[in-house]
């Protein structure tokens, strides 16, 4: 939208609909609908062939707001955005109608507190592309921006889409071996173009977040559905919780690394200091499966699914099961060299192959168990690992904590 | 817009009046499964930031813009019949078509051209009233004509909206900090704008009650203290003044002339001050704390302990017009900086007054050496405020000298009104993608073709005899739109003269006496109780007033009253002890002068004295 801005023309007609003359702005056609703007400034839906237009002109379209600034205030706190999409960075489409990715953040001049005297913030548009796109290649091109993003600021913020946000940002941190600074992903459940969109604050709390002494990978989203308190959590514990809700990402297991509010950044738990120098381990190997267990799952289904891969993260059932007719099959499949990994569809918890006759017969087939690693982090981390580590430390490392994503105990 | 803008000032025109007029629906929200009543219950409340967005012009809307300068966050209360929707916390689900059958059926009625496929906008209200910081809004026609008793009044449009949330506490001195209730955020509203065809406040009111007589005849319209809200658009060629939110009838008309002499005063205040030479400085707040430091005005020490402090300004050849006998400037002024949070001004018209000496005043307005037809403006409160104020006030008078009144207003109970925003352009509105277009089925166009309306006298007629009740209350009920909730209280009470009496006699009754109002979920619980028990009219009476009163539930209300009445046995062993000792031929005050004496639990005096007659 923002990059045709300056040679907008808008398409005023003078038209006669149910025998009603009036004058409009043609807004689009699509599939022998027309979109008509009012001069009320509602707009109508029309079939092509039910509006006469009587007359046609092009009227200049004043200059929209739109900035293509990509630095913004001139404070002491340096923060790097690489915008990526998403949500956040999205604008309604008027040709479809539908939300669609943008690369305009103009928006975080007027909405950030006292923005421009403490940071300077500046925007790199990277990517535009919708959080379900994302591909561990894209992964690897984000790691190497923030370390781009790090050699010139004090911390860095990737802008994402929420659905896959929890995988992008584990793997940053796990391709992140040392980090100078603070890494932030930032996401938004309501698109900045609606007046309450979660955007403005989550992005303001990130800047705060990516100029403290942070040495880890967090996720800013909000705490609650108020708009006064936002979390940064731990890439390596979250995931998005709910379809909907701003508060829809939680930290599984362990409570947020930080929280923001009134202007400041209260640190919650101990995290990582910075190093004094990036480094990063700029390899994933994507042969890596993710199953859900469920009670039809058949032996073929699994070995379907299993075939090109070097390691399957198994949901199991709590503690970390699967039906005895997959042991013979699982057996088979470790002893041609696949690893066959167990976390639990619970999310929260732990995995514990010992405490059911099927857990040991699972272990004695072979199988890794992940203890309380969140199935979709261990999805990510198996990749890292078959790319980074020799093949024969595979199980070694998994079981490894590595970035905070393993817990080797859980409080009540 | 003001017709000025050429060079030529506006003169006073013809007076043009427009309404706006909303009615509720009832029956599930616009956007969700959620009632559109409410047992009252509050669950959690969560807090907010509105930022206004530009509109898909690439514009922003200057009632949003102003909204934004007040740094305003809002609270929200959620209830029984919200959910995550109205929380704006998931997207809307499929429009109610229920909703927008009935929007159609009015807009036929009122020949309307209605619309084959409906799409929703989102009309930016940054107020805090929807925590989408949009209404969802669509055109189900336009272009209709109605037929008055003075002649036609044309129809723009009529539309298919969601309610606002309802403000339920708003600090008195903190404007900003303002609590909704999300009850009423989401329910159906039909909104029906007429052109500027109407000739006078009486007219007004006919073109409102006709246009109220077709909604109701839809049986769908929802009857509740806010459920009816008017908007009157009046224009004297001083550009167009909304004023939002009649919810009476009968202030339509104080609200119109009101509003006429309220522009012809501000004309005149505008004539006098442009013959000075205008507005010579600029509004320029500066601390005058200092002339201030030993006052003996409560005003000022309070607000210097709360950090505070007085600003003062040169009002430019503004002397004798901020208040007199004609001019209230002054009024205007203070209405907007309340609108900044602060409790308004003071100025030189005025003072000395409220504790604050001449001397203080004559000090402060040295130091600013104004000429002889300025006035001083004061306002307490905080650098940042009177900074934002200075422009605010600046522009609020080059606005008024161009005489450029356009504005929104809000009415208040004696018929004047206050400011509250900028009107709202048109680059409010950008389309809401989450909703899919609506096209109107075969089937919804067939039941929308064959809806009539009727009109007050046959609604009146059919209801007096289906419910047995006299013409007089019909007609009441009737021409009040009470007709949907008179049907569902029947439905409760299985009584149509008990429901009368309680919708036209008690409820406004006790409600008058007792200064509160019943809430409407409980209400109906008693009445629910009462048939079940089969209590007379007066138990279900008192137990309505201890509900009111005490603020109980139906449950503790009932239980009081059975408490605190008598058993029909206890009644008949007292009546039967007073007719033994005084005589069967007591007359009936008597019998119950003397019950009253005996106990002090109640009763039906009808049941005793159906007792004693037969014991004859």
């Amino acid at each position: 939208m923002s990059d045709n801005r300056e040679s907008l023309k808008l398409r005023k007609i003078r038209f006669v609909y149910k025998g009603a003359e009036q004058e409009g702005t043609l807004i689009h056609e699509n599939s022998g609908l027309l979109t008509i703007k009012l001069k009320s400034g509602y707009n109508i839906v029309a079939e092509k062939g039910a509006v006469e237009i009587k007359e046609e002109s092009l009227e200049e379209a004043p200059q929209a707001r739109s900035s293509k600034d990509t630095f913004i205030g001139s404070g002491p706190g340096k923060v790097t955005i690489v915008a990526t999409g998403g949500t956040i960075s999205s604008r309604v489409d008027y040709s479809t109608g539908a939300v669609t990715p943008s690369n305009d953040i103009s928006f975080l001049k007027s909405t950030v507190t006292d923005l421009e005297r403490r940071f300077t913030v500046e925007l790199e548009s990277r990517d535009n592309i919708l959080s379900e796109n994302m591909t561990p290649e894209k992964w690897v091109n984000i790691v190497r921006w923030v370390k781009e993003g790090l050699k010139k600021s004090h911390g860095v913020i990737v802008s994402h889409g929420t659905d896959t946000m929890s995988y992008t940002a584990s793997a940053v941190s796990f391709m992140l071996e040392k980090q100078s600074g603070p890494v932030i992903f930032v996401g938004s459940q309501r698109s900045p173009d609606r007046p309450s969109s979660d955007a403005f604050t989550n992005i303001e709390a990130a800047i705060h977040f990516a100029s403290a002494e942070i040495g880890d990978v967090g996720i800013s989203m909000h705490s609650g559905n108020s708009d006064n308190k936002i979390s940064l959590l731990r890439a390596t514990r979250s995931r998005k919780m709910h379809s909907s809700r701003r508060d829809a990402f939680h930290s599984i297991g362990e409570e947020p690394m930080a929280f923001y509010s009134d202007g400041s950044v209260v640190i919650n738990r101990l995290s990582k200091r910075p190093d004094d120098e990036t480094v990063i381990n700029d390899r994933l190997d994507s042969s890596v499966g993710l199953m859900y267990f469920h009670p039809s799952l058949s032996p073929e289904d699994l070995m379907n699914y299993s075939e090109n891969k070097k390691a399957v993260i198994l949901m199991g059932t709590g503690l970390g099961h699967a039906a005895d007719r997959l042991i013979g099959p699982i057996r088979e499949m470790t002893r041609e060299g696949k690893q066959i990994v167990m976390t639990t569809q619970c999310i929260s918890g732990t995995t514990n192959l010992n405490v059911y006759s099927t857990g040991r017969k699972l272990l004695d087939a072979g199988v890794l168990e992940m203890g309380n690693v969140v199935p979709e982090i261990a999805y990510v981390k198996a990749m890292y690992v078959l790319a980074n580590y020799d093949f024969n430390d595979f199980g070694k490392i998994m079981k490894t904590n590595l970035r905070g994503e393993l817990l080797t105990r859980e409080e009540l | 817009m003001a017709s000025g803008e050429k060079g030529k000032a506006p003169k006073e025109s013809k007076v043009m009046i427009g309404l706006e007029i909303h009615f509720q629906l009832k029956g599930k929200k616009l956007f969700c499964d959620c009632s559109t009543e409410s047992y009252g219950v509050q669950k959690t409340s969560f807090e907010r930031i509105l930022s206004p967005t530009a509109s898909e012009m690439g514009f922003y809307d200057p009632a949003a813009e102003y909204e934004k300068t007040r740094d305003r966050k809002f609270r929200y209360v959620s209830t029984d019949n919200s959910c995550l929707v109205e929380a704006d916390e998931e997207p809307p689900h499929s429009p109610n078509e229920d909703a927008i059958a009935t929007g159609m059926m009015v807009a036929g009625s009122l020949n309307c051209r209605p619309l084959d496929s409906v799409m929703f906008m989102r009309k930016v209200v940054v107020d805090g009233s929807n925590t989408s910081g949009f209404q969802r809004t669509a055109v189900v026609g336009f272009d209709g004509k109605m037929e008055t008793s003075r002649g036609p009044v044309r129809i723009s449009s009529v539309c298919v909206e969601e309610d606002s949330a309802r403000k339920i506490e708003q600090d008195r001195k903190v404007e900003e900090d303002v609590l909704y209730s999300l009850d009423r955020l989401g329910i159906p509203l039909l909104e029906i704008v007429t052109e500027p065809d109407i000739l006078d406040a009486e007219h007004a009111v006919e073109v409102a009650k006709s246009i109220g007589f077709i909604v109701a005849s839809t049986g769908r319209s929802r009857r509740q203290v806010d459920s009816i809200r008017q908007d009157v658009n009046i224009s004297l060629g001083f550009g167009r003044v909304e004023i939002k939110g009649i919810q009476k009838l009968s202030l339509i008309g104080k609200s119109i002339s009101h509003e006429i002499e309220r522009q012809r005063n501000m004309r005149d205040a505008m004539e006098i001050l442009k013959k000075r030479g205008g507005m010579k400085r600029p509004i320029m707040f500066s601390e005058a704390g200092k002339y201030f430091e030993k006052t003996e005005s409560k005003m000022l020490k309070n607000a210097f302990r709360n950090r505070l402090s007085i600003y003062a300004s040169v009002g430019s050849n503004l002397d004798g017009l901020l208040k007199n006998d004609q001019f209230r400037v002054g009024k205007d002024l203070s209405d907007i900086a309340k609108a900044f949070g602060l409790g308004g001004i003071l100025h030189t018209d005025e003072l000395p007054a409220f504790g604050i000496t001449g001397k203080e005043v004559e000090m402060a307005r040295e130091e600013l050496s104004p000429g002889d037809e300025d006035a001083i403006i004061f306002v307490i409160a905080d650098k940042s405020k009177a900074g934002k104020l200075s422009d605010a006030f600046t522009s609020r008078i080059k606005k008024l000298s161009s005489l450029d009144f356009s504005e929104t207003r809000g009415p208040l109970e004696d018929g004047s009104t206050k400011f509250l925003r900028p009107l709202p352009g048109k680059d409010r509105m950008y389309p809401e993608t989450d909703v899919p277009i609506v096209q109107i089925g075969s089937d919804a166009r067939q039941r929308i073709s064959e809806f009539v309306p009727r009109s007050e006298e046959e609604i009146a007629k059919d209801l007096s005899e289906e419910f047995s009740i006299s013409l007089q209350d019909a007609r009441t009920i009737a021409s009040n739109f009470l007709l949907d909730d008179f049907r569902d209280l029947t439905e409760t009470t299985k009584d149509g003269k008990l429901s009368a009496r309680i919708m036209l006699q008690t409820i406004p009754e006790m409600e008058k006496k007792h200064k509160a109002s019943f809430e409407t979920g409980e209400l109906n619980r008693l009445l629910k109780i009462s048939t079940e028990m089969g209590w007379s009219r007066n138990t279900l009476e008192n137990a309505m007033e201890v509900m009111l009163t005490r603020k109980l539930d139906a449950k503790q209300s009932a239980k009081e009253v059975q408490e605190a009445s008598l058993s029909e046995g206890d009644l008949m062993v007292l009546v039967k002890e007073i007719a033994d000792a005084s005589g069967k031929e007591i007359k009936p005050g008597t019998l119950i002068a003397m019950l009253k004496q005996k106990t002090k639990k109640s009763f039906d005096p009808k049941e005793a004295i159906e007792i004693l007659e037969k014991l004859k």
